[in-house]
């Protein structure tokens, strides 16, 4: 299953797009910055979004001009646990 | 939630440290900045916290006690405060950003010249490397205690002795040993001690120190109001006035300086030995579940309480937001602010999961880790 | 305005002294306290120590006891 990472510079982009995301209604959270993916301007801070709002939270973006590194599809190393604390 | 990420910071401080600073919060006021019993309940602070401080990490003079907002602060003003253009300094690949970002600055802005003691992939030095290293221009050593990936700690004494034999400053990054480890500056041979109050002291943050052992000129890294000498355009010179300018953290340190009792009522050995035994029974459950690899040197337990490690070729992100999401453990994964340690470790591409044991840890909580990798594990890859 | 009276005051180079000072005469129920320097006086610290007239020695005595060289003595009205 493939899911979108928004990389940033800094932790005050990612909370800022994460309201903006939060207030527009698109599914998002705060995960880790895949190793992967990051490279040496991306911080530890990332939104996760799935799959089927990623084209919503493209919108928020280039409606807003929020600030952000780089968006990186990746497929999941991880099956789901069935009982989440979060 | 259960916090290993004690290497970051302590999140759980004693009862009395908590105390310590609302009690300030209210009786506080500017210490050097009048004569009234405010501004005198901070003077009597300060010092009494100056001298709980020397006598902690075996510093003789407790006017060479400098408070610092953390260790980042000590060693920008310990490197930047010593070494002079066309210098020689001597570091290694397993310093925190805190260490290589003053030093790189150097060499941009100053000239200096840099060597770097490399390390293995079990993140272990060659003590040797030191000597070689040394030049007619080398001028000090920097140098962390213990890498804040590995764990790993370095013998401070052994370099502490290659230093002075050669008439070097020995600048040591005891971020992760204060309140950990026993330090003793004139034993170790340490000219100048940079630690942070928040992480093993389990003080508060935005709270550390620069302690300078003997006769060393150390320039400010900033100037500004002291609230003694007014009339002077320059810093005045005398130690701790000369680094430190602007208000300090008095309510910070009012925790500081409880978080040092705590320290001493249960006995830093205790709490050494409690951490320990958590992230020894950690590591050696978890070294034995498929996949799993561990960086660092466990052949002893003379180390910190920390072990990183990976699952198969997973994600270290991916592995540390399942802790935390799936079974509520916080860790830290990532780059560690330690490059070259990744470098040398070759985890750059991947990371590397970090947990980091701490007093308020608990059996369980070790118990309850080892069985959330032991299940993320299973889920990799299938 | 209070009345003025006659005063031993120890000015000091830095206030860790003032302190260690103030901390050593506490520890030995020695008479005096912490006041804002004199401004006929100039010295490297703000605070000086204020204790009662006429003993030079004892003061000086308990200066030496605590290791620490004063910037000033002087007797004077304050």
């Amino acid at each position: 299953m493939v899911r979108y990472y928004i990389l940033f510079e800094n932790y005050e982009q990612g909370l800022r797009l994460h309201e903006l995301l939060d207030g527009a209604g698109v599914m998002n959270r705060i995960a880790p910055a895949p190793a992967a993916a990051r490279g040496k301007l991306c911080c530890g801070m990332s939104l996760l979004v799935e799959a089927d709002a990623i084209d919503a939270a493209r919108d928020v973006i280039a409606r807003e001009g929020a600030a952000h590194h780089s968006i990186v599809p990746m497929e999941d190393q991880l099956r789901p646990k069935r009982d989440r604390y979060c | 939630m259960i916090y290993l990420d004690n290497a970051a910071t302590t999140m759980m401080k004693p009862p009395c440290v908590a105390e310590a600073v609302t009690a300030a919060l209210t009786s506080l006021g500017n210490a050097s900045r009048g004569a009234h019993e405010g501004a005198l309940n901070t003077n009597r602070l300060l010092y009494r916290t100056r001298g709980k401080l020397a006598d902690f990490f075996g510093c003789p003079k407790s006017e060479q006690v400098i408070f610092t907002n953390n260790s980042t602060e000590a060693l920008n003003i310990a490197i930047s405060g010593t070494l002079r253009p066309g210098d020689h300094a001597i570091t290694t690949v397993l310093e925190h950003n805190s260490v290589l970002r003053p030093l790189y600055r150097l060499q941009r802005e100053r000239g200096i010249d840099l060597s770097f003691v490399p390390a293995d992939r079990r993140g272990l030095i060659d003590y040797e490397d030191f000597e070689r290293l040394i030049r007619p221009d080398t001028r000090a050593v920097v140098c962390t205690h213990a890498s804040n990936l590995t764990g790993n700690l370095l013998d401070i004494r052994r370099i502490g002795a290659i230093a002075a034999r050669h008439g070097l400053l020995f600048i040591v990054d005891a971020s992760q040993t204060a309140g950990a480890v026993p330090i003793d500056m004139v034993d170790m041979g340490i000219s100048l001690l940079c630690f942070t109050g928040h992480k093993s002291m389990m003080g508060p943050q935005g709270t550390g120190g620069l302690l300078i052992n003997g006769d060393i000129e150390v320039e400010p890294f900033k100037v500004g109001g002291t609230g003694v000498q007014s009339f002077l355009t320059e810093q005045p010179r005398e130690y701790p006035t000369r680094l430190e300018a602007g208000t300090l953290n008095g309510h910070g340190i009012a925790g500081l300086s409880a978080a040092v009792d705590f320290i001493r009522r249960m006995g830093i050995d205790a709490i050494r030995a409690h951490e320990i035994k958590l992230a020894r029974r950690f590591c050696e459950a978890v070294s034995a579940i498929p996949g799993v690899v561990t960086y660092g040197d466990f052949t002893t337990w003379e180390r910190c309480p920390v072990v990183a490690l990976n699952i198969g070729s997973a994600d270290s992100a991916l592995v540390c937001d399942a802790l935390f999401c799936d079974y509520g453990i916080a860790t830290r994964a990532g780059a560690h602010c330690a490059p070259l340690m990744h470098r040398a470790l070759h985890t750059k591409a991947q990371g590397a999961v970090r947990f980091s044991f701490g007093y308020f840890n608990t059996d369980d909580d070790a118990e309850a880790s080892i069985e959330a990798v032991c299940e993320i594990a299973e889920r990799i890859g299938k | 305005m209070r009345t003025k009276e006659r005063r031993l005051i120890v000015a000091f180079y830095t206030t860790h002294d003032a302190m260690a000072f103030e901390d050593y005469c506490l520890s030995r129920g020695a008479a005096g306290r912490l006041i804002p320097l004199p401004r006929e006086i100039s010295a490297g610290c703000g605070l000086a120590w204020s204790a009662p007239p006429g003993d030079m020695a004892a003061l000086t005595a308990l200066l030496a006891g605590a290791g620490i060289a004063p910037q000033h003595i002087k007797e004077m009205e304050i």
